[in-house]
Formats: C-alpha cells, sequence, structure tokens
C-alpha cells in the first residue's frame, strides 16, 4: 500500500501555538513582554531588592540628586527627596502599591464581570434587559468620576479608593463580555453545537470561549492601564493612598513644590506610570493582534 | 368500537421513518413596549418521509423554508404541531433522540464551523455527548467519518480556516453523518458551493443513500437539483404548503395554479442563467 500520510512530517499549530508564532516574531512586543516580566519580577521581590527602607528618612541626605549628577551617590542611585529618603526604594515599594494593586483589582473585575456578563448573554430576559440598562447608567459616568463619588461616600484611603475603582471597572467587563458572548451565541457553530446535545456549560467552555479570548485580553489591557491612572490620579488627589506611602501619585503630589530644585522627585515617579502603562498596552494589543491572527 | 379498530390498524401499519403532523410556528416581534407583531412563518403543515427516500422544501424568498427545516432539526420549538420518529414523538424530554435520528447540514460551512476548535474536536462533539464510546473508538469513528466524505483521516488535525470550502463542506456533512442518523436536512447547503463542487457533493449524498439508506430533507431554489434528487416534494407560499406530492407528477400535472407558477418561474429562470 502506498503511503497516504502526506501531512505527517508537518505539525498542524493550534491556534494558541500560531498566536505564540506571530506574537514571537515581532521585536517590539517581545521586548515589551521582557520589560513586563521585569516588572513582574520587581514587583514580586521588590523588598528584597530596594536598597533602603522606603520610609527611612535621613536628614543628613536631604534631596541628593541622582546617581548621573556630579553630586550624586550609587547608594542612593536615583537620589533622595525632601526628607531624606531614597527614591528607588520608593518607586520598588510603589509598583507593588500601584502595578500590583492595578492588576489584582483587573483581575478581579475580570472574573466578576465576566460571570455576570456570560450569565446575562445566556438569560437573555429580564435580567439582561435590566442589567443593560444599569450599565448603560453606570457606562456613560468616567470611571474616575465613579471612583470619586464612591470615596465621597466611603472616605478617602488606599483601600477605599481600591474598593471604588473596581466597583467602577467592573461595568467595563460585564457590557464587553456580555456584548461578544451575545454576538458569538447567535453564530450558526453554536447552533449546530446545541444540535449536538451541548448543554449550556458546553457551550459557553468550547464554543464562545476560545472566541472571546481576544476580548478578554483587550478588556484586560484597557482595565490595568485605567486602574494604573485612577489609583495614582487619587492618590495624587490626595483621596486615594495617603502619605507618607510611597505609591506612585501620591509621590508626585508630595514633591510638586520641588519641580524647579529636584526636578528628578517628580519626573521618576512620572515616568514610572507612564512606562508601566506603555508596556501594559504594547504586550495588550500585540497579543490581540496575534490573537486575530490565528485564524486567518 | 370503531375508533379502536382504526387505531389498531394505524400501529400495525408500518410507520413511515418521519411523520409530521399540524406543524406550525408563529414568531412574536415586540414592535413597541405595548405592542406586538405575529410572523405566521410556518402554517399547519403535514407530510412524512419513508427511509432513503428525499424530500424537496420549494418556494419564494420568505415562504417559511428554513424555519420549516429548523423546526424539524430542533432549532427552534414549534408553536403547533408535533414530530414523529419511527412512531415516537419528539418533545423536549427527548432531545437525545432527536440529535441521533436527524440531523442538520447548515447553509454556510464558513460560520457553521467553529474557527478555533479543530475538525477532530467538531466531530467529538456529537460522539461525546451521545455516545458512551471510548476515546480509541470515538478517534477511529472520526476517521472512518472523514473517509466515508472522500477526505483524509489527517484533516482532524487541522482547523477550520485552513480547509477550502468544498472540504469545509464536506466537514459539516461528516458532522452530520457521525451519529448515524436516519434524516439529514440541508438548508440551501449546496447554493453556495460552485457547480463542480456542488455536484461532488450531490454525488456523495446519493451515493450514501443508496449505501446507508439515508433520507434526506433538502430546501433549495434550484429547480433542476429538485427534479434530479428527490422523491417528493413539498411547495411553499408564505407559510403555507400550497401543493406536495410525487416530485415527477408535479413536475408535469401541478393542480393549484401558484404552484405551477412558482416551478416554471424558477426553473426558466435557471434556464436562462445557466
Ligand atoms: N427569528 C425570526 N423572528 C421573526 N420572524 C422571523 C424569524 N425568522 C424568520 N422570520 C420570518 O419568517 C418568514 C419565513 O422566513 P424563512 O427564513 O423561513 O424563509 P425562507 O423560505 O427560508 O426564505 P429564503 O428562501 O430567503 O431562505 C419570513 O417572513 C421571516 O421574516
Ligand atoms: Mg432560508
Amino acid at each position: 500500500m502506498p503511503n497516504l500520510n502526506v501531512f505527517a512530517d508537518e505539525h498542524i499549530l493550534s491556534p494558541a501555538e500560531q498566536t505564540w508564532k506571530h506574537y514571537s516574531s515581532q521585536q517590539i512586543a517581545m521586548a515589551a513582554l521582557w520589560a513586563l516580566g521585569l516588572l513582574f519580577f520587581l514587583l514580586v521581590f521588590a523588598p528584597f531588592i530596594a536598597p533602603h527602607e522606603p520610609d527611612l528618612r535621613q536628614a543628613h541626605l536631604l534631596l541628593q540628586p541622582p546617581s548621573w549628577d556630579d553630586k550624586g551617590t550609587v547608594d542612593y542611585f536615583l537620589g533622595t527627596d525632601d526628607l531624606g529618603r531614597d527614591v528607588l526604594s520608593r518607586l520598588l515599594y510603589g509598583l507593588q502599591l500601584t502595578f500590583g494593586n492595578a492588576l489584582l483589582i483587573s483581575f478581579i473585575a475580570l472574573i466578576i464581570g465576566t460571570t455576570i456578563g456570560i450569565t446575562a448573554a445566556i438569560s437573555h430576559g429580564l435580567l439582561s434587559s435590566t442589567l443593560h440598562h444599569i450599565m448603560d447608567t453606570a457606562l456613560s459616568i468616567p470611571s474616575l468620576l465613579l471612583a470619586i463619588i464612591f470615596i465621597s461616600v466611603l472616605g478617602p484611603g488606599l483601600d477605599h479608593s481600591l474598593l471604588a475603582i473596581l466597583l467602577a471597572s467592573i461595568p467595563q467587563f460585564i457590557r464587553g463580555v456580555y456584548l461578544s458572548v451575545y454576538q458569538e451565541l447567535q453564530k450558526e457553530y453554536i447552533i449546530a453545537l446545541k444540535l449536538d446535545g451541548a448543554n449550556n456549560y458546553r457551550i459557553i467552555r468550547y464554543g464562545v470561549f476560545p472566541n472571546i479570548i481576544e476580548t478578554l485580553v483587550n478588556l484586560l489591557t484597557r482595565a490595568i492601564s485605567s486602574a494604573i491612572i485612577d489609583i495614582s490620579a487619587l492618590g495624587f488627589l490626595g483621596l486615594g493612598a495617603q502619605r507618607p506611602l510611597s505609591e506612585w501619585g501620591t509621590m508626585l503630589s508630595g514633591a510638586t513644590d520641588l519641580v524647579f530644585i529636584a526636578p528628578w522627585t517628580v519626573v521618576l515617579p512620572g515616568l514610572a506610570i507612564l512606562v508601566t502603562i506603555f508596556i501594559v498596552n504594547i504586550v495588550g494589543e500585540s497579543l490581540r493582534q496575534s490573537i486575530i491572527a490565528g485564524i486567518d | 368500537m370503531p375508533e379502536k379498530i382504526i387505531d389498531i390498524a394505524t400501529t400495525t401499519r408500518v410507520q413511515p421513518l418521519l411523520r409530521v403532523e399540524k406543524l406550525g410556528k408563529t414568531y412574536i416581534n415586540p414592535t413597541g413596549f405595548f405592542k406586538r407583531q405575529e410572523v405566521i412563518a410556518v402554517n399547519d403543515i403535514s407530510f412524512s418521509l419513508n427511509r432513503a427516500e428525499t424530500l424537496a422544501i420549494i418556494g419564494e424568498t420568505g415562504s417559511g423554508k428554513s424555519t420549516l427545516a429548523r423546526l424539524l432539526a430542533g432549532v427552534i420549538t414549534p408553536t403547533t404541531g408535533n414530530i414523529y420518529v419511527d412512531g415516537c414523538k419528539l418533545d423536549a424530554s427527548n432531545t437525545d433522540l432527536r440529535c441521533r435520528s436527524i440531523r442538520m447540514v447548515f447553509q454556510d460551512p464558513e460560520t457553521s464551523l467553529n474557527p478555533r476548535t479543530s475538525v477532530g474536536q467538531i466531530l467529538d462533539a456529537p460522539l461525546q455527548l451521545n455516545t458512551d464510546m471510548s476515546v480509541a473508538k470515538r478517534a477511529e469513528k472520526i476517521a472512518e467519518t472523514l473517509r466515508l466524505v472522500g477526505l483524509l483521516p489527517e484533516y482532524a488535525t487541522f482547523y477550520p480556516p485552513m480547509l477550502s470550502s468544498g472540504q469545509k463542506q464536506r466537514i459539516a456533512l461528516a458532522r452530520a453523518l457521525i451519529l448515524n442518523p436516519k434524516i439529514i436536512i440541508a438548508d440551501d447547503t449546496l447554493s453556495t458551493l460552485d457547480i463542480s463542487l456542488r455536484s461532488q457533493m450531490i454525488n456523495l449524498m446519493l451515493e450514501l443513500q443508496k449505501t446507508i439508506g439515508i433520507s434526506y430533507i433538502v430546501v433549495t431554489h434550484n429547480m433542476g437539483l429538485v427534479k434530479h434528487i428527490s422523491d417528493k416534494m413539498i411547495v411553499m407560499h408564505q407559510g403555507e404548503c400550497i401543493e406536495q406530492g410525487c416530485t415527477e407528477q408535479l413536475f408535469s400535472h401541478p393542480t393549484a395554479a401558484l404552484c405551477g407558477q412558482i416551478l416554471s418561474n424558477q426553473y426558466n429562470m435557471k434556464k436562462q442563467r445557466g
């Protein structure tokens, strides 16, 4: 018998493998992924890497410039602030407060929002139409404003601001997930799956889920970057993290008087916020593009 | 007791494979807060179908052909009427019987196959859900079904975007065939294919009918195809069945005036075009 197995040496890539192949062929995306990996490393090991305590005040080392300045020292690599605290250590701890909390909030919002969104899309009835009206109202208010309203009720503080941002970001997930699951459920391959005798769980898990990952990645990217902005904005306004916490927005607000004497105390936390959002967005957007590229 | 005698007579008579009684579907569209509009898409249709027969459903656009096909496949639930397979009534309580006996091939293979699941997974789902075969048995069955529709078993590892539309159509047919159904419903399945692929598919379907004895219900606008493959036909107009019967007889002697018009219109249109 002739060997009909012509495909034997050709490995068929699964969508996940195809996504990775597309992603890893983009240099900027890969650089951003490494940078994100570094951020995660710093996030977890910040207490071990930070050279000083974030709150350690040294009266003899006020406003020490960064190490590349003539008057700077390597011991205080990014200089010190007006209370003699090491800026590098504060930024590293701030990574946990700003980026870490933004990640935490976004993942919790993802889980809650996805659950509600999927439930609503399946039970298209009273639940979904009620939800629709509530969501429309909630989404017409910017999330930062919504967070400020929550805080005016709860009172300022890091915990309250996190709770407020969480509550403000859940509607985005519900809305996004609801819409894409609802659209997905109209597709013929879902009807075909139903005719195979699949129950709701199976339809969602095997029919819908693989096709909404792209939406989830997109929503998560946006949620993380807007959470970073909201946390630091509330910190800057004095409604979120309070001094002496080294949350990046709080660090900025404490340093605004020093713009001309010690610009590094303002520029560095600002840069940290900017770079983190930049990295998150590049990774998220490239990942989304690669997932889409996987199907054609 | 005359009724009882009739009852015994009907049950002892050979059952048709599929019997449809007074099937109807009314869509209710909310047009305002309290106003709603009723669309009678299918009204009071009855017919029966035997093993290895082909039934063609024809009619103008919007006459309710797809709705009827979807009712039979169980995509939508009828507002009135009943469907019996081998004398067994189909309803919500025995969906597995319906899954195993009536399967549907959708119009467009581009949208009826999930782009992110492999062909193997697509074909595995009905087996997993309706049989208790082992993993190895299922893989064997998938390979066998792929061969049946003229594809190599290696296609099980492919994903739909990698296939041509003719191959996708074959996969869709394989998904319908894999549970050894008695009836396959094809809603306009063939009209999206080009002529050579279409004739390939038709030959494949006719061959399967000869070897396995499957019955088909075919919705189509193509009168040549109706003449070629069908034994019986139903002519629909605005949700009603205006005529049904043997294909040859209807083509030569349509009784309803409207029916004759539809048949000759569509047949001539096809002749003019191709
Ligand atoms: N989901 C729905 N809701 C409300 N009305 C519907 C729905 N689906 C179909 N209809 C209506 O039912 C009627 C029959 O539609 P159907 O799709 O069965 O026609 P068809 O004969 O298949 O037409 P075509 O030849 O164009 O495919 C149409 O008037 C249509 O508007
Ligand atoms: Mg139709």
